[in-house]
């Protein structure tokens, strides 16, 4: 099967791009999680300001796409798919920065006792954006080959809600934290898992254009 | 090729009266902010029951549109985009009912020094969904003109974004408020920052809709 694409090189170019950016900004959430548990606050800072720019950048490529789509009327058979999944990216890097704007707002106070916890789902919320990057990358050129790369998704993203829970549990049976404390520590740990869930989201997209491709 | 309204007029007529119901319910919910913040709660309960009322005539608008759409076989070319835009205009008036049903059952307690804040992120949201509902107007008769006016549209849901953030760093910084009014504040200033989102989800939709129409001129 052909390339999705075809021979429309710009606008695989700017994908390529796009997915670049969703893969940045989700490093730049590792190392902004770290330094702020670290209490590295200037460099964490420094870390939501490029998230930022990534997220502006990331919305400029996708509606420079999706307008390049329709105005040169592009892959007339698959741009609704196209459109959707950027969509689906789209929020992926919308929620990294939303994880670092929430930890600059509101500036939780985690207990050196969570840290950890609080790492490890930040690594397996990213590892399951990384595989979908990669998914989508194969999707992209060689569409019949995703189905090992989603696997690997649904396995990170399982993963992640299985360290998410593991530590609200944790947040919860500690009687050290008052109500309102374990709520904030809670409401941080559902957004990070919030990204892994967001991963997810676009892996089915893309097995179901998988299978249309097929047809 | 003809525009929309050109096509089916009674079908621009009943989505313009779906406009002018949302842009109905998105002053009101402008009004309403301000008289919960004036603690003037008779009047806050009469705007919102106005805002259930319209939103349960939206949902019946909506759907005999949608209906009439597929049923009488209508502008069989952008009835999916057609559907789309409406369903998204319908979210923008879900969000507000939502919202306002929220301050009316968690009556959350607005310090004095966070009162302008808060009314000024509400009037900010309620000027995005005003350009959108302009925009989405103008689709069925001009859709070229609709990528300029989409504009503000994109600015006032990152204006409505920084305002939001200005408010949640504000409680967060205060050092007099408890963790639980902290979070109870964010909370409604991320629901009323979400009706600007939904309007940034309309203009996308127009955005696209709006190419596909001209492109089939």
């Amino acid at each position: 099967m052909k390339s999705l694409f075809g021979r429309t090189q710009i606008l695989e170019q700017k994908s390529a791009e796009f997915l670049d950016v969703t893969i940045e900004a989700s490093q730049v959430l590792t190392t902004g999680i770290a330094n702020y548990l670290n209490d590295n606050l200037e460099q964490f800072e420094a870390d939501f300001e490029q998230i930022s720019t990534l997220e502006n950048r990331g919305d400029e490529l996708r509606r420079d796409i999706e307008n390049q789509l329709y105005t040169e009327t592009l892959i007339p058979e698959s741009r609704g798919d196209v459109l959707a999944l950027l969509e689906n990216i789209d929020n992926i890097i919308n929620q990294s920065k939303q994880i670092l704007m929430e930890l600059s707002v509101e500036i939780p106070e985690i207990p050196a006792e969570f840290h950890t916890d609080y790492l490890q789902l930040a690594e397996k919320s990213v590892k399951a954006v990384e595989e979908v990057v990669n998914s989508t990358r194969t999707f992209l050129n060689y569409p019949m080959m995703i189905e090992h790369s989603l696997n690997k998704v649904y396995f990170w993203e399982s993963e992640a809600d299985r360290l998410s829970e593991a530590l609200k549990r944790k947040v919860f049976r500690t009687n050290k934290l008052e109500l309102s404390r374990k709520f904030h520590l809670r409401y941080f740990a559902l957004h990070i898992e919030l990204l892994a869930d967001k991963a997810e989201d676009v892996a089915d997209r893309l097995a179901i254009y998988t299978i249309k491709r097929s047809l | 090729m003809p525009s929309i309204s050109e096509k089916d007029i009674t079908l621009a007529k009943k989505c313009s009266e779906f406009i002018d119901l949302t842009n109905r319910v998105n002053l009101m919910f402008c009004e309403a902010v301000k008289q919960y913040i004036c603690c003037q709660m008779n009047e806050f309960d009469s705007y919102l029951e106005q805002i259930r009322k319209l939103e349960v005539r939206g949902d019946a608008i909506r759907r005999d549109t949608e209906s009439r759409l597929y049923s009488e076989k209508l502008i069989p070319e952008s009835r999916g985009d057609v559907l789309g835009l409406i369903e998204s205009t319908d979210d923008i008036i879900d969000e507000i009912k939502k919202t306002a049903l929220l301050f009316s059952v968690e009556i959350p307690d607005i310090p004095p020094i966070f009162q302008p804040e808060y009314i000024a992120l509400a009037q900010i949201c309620v000027e995005t969904v005003d350009f959108v509902l302009a925009s989405f107007r103008v689709y069925f008769n001009n859709p070229m003109a609709v990528r300029d006016m989409l504009k503000p549209v994109y600015a006032g849901e990152k204006s409505a974004d920084k305002q939001a953030g200005k408010i949640k760093r504000l409680a967060f910084l205060d050092e007099n408020l408890p963790l639980c009014k902290k979070m109870h504040l964010r909370y409604f200033a991320h629901h009323i920052d979400l009706i600007a989102d939904k309007a940034e989800d309309l203009a996308d939709r127009l955005s696209i809709a709006a190419i596909k129409q001209t492109s089939n001129e």
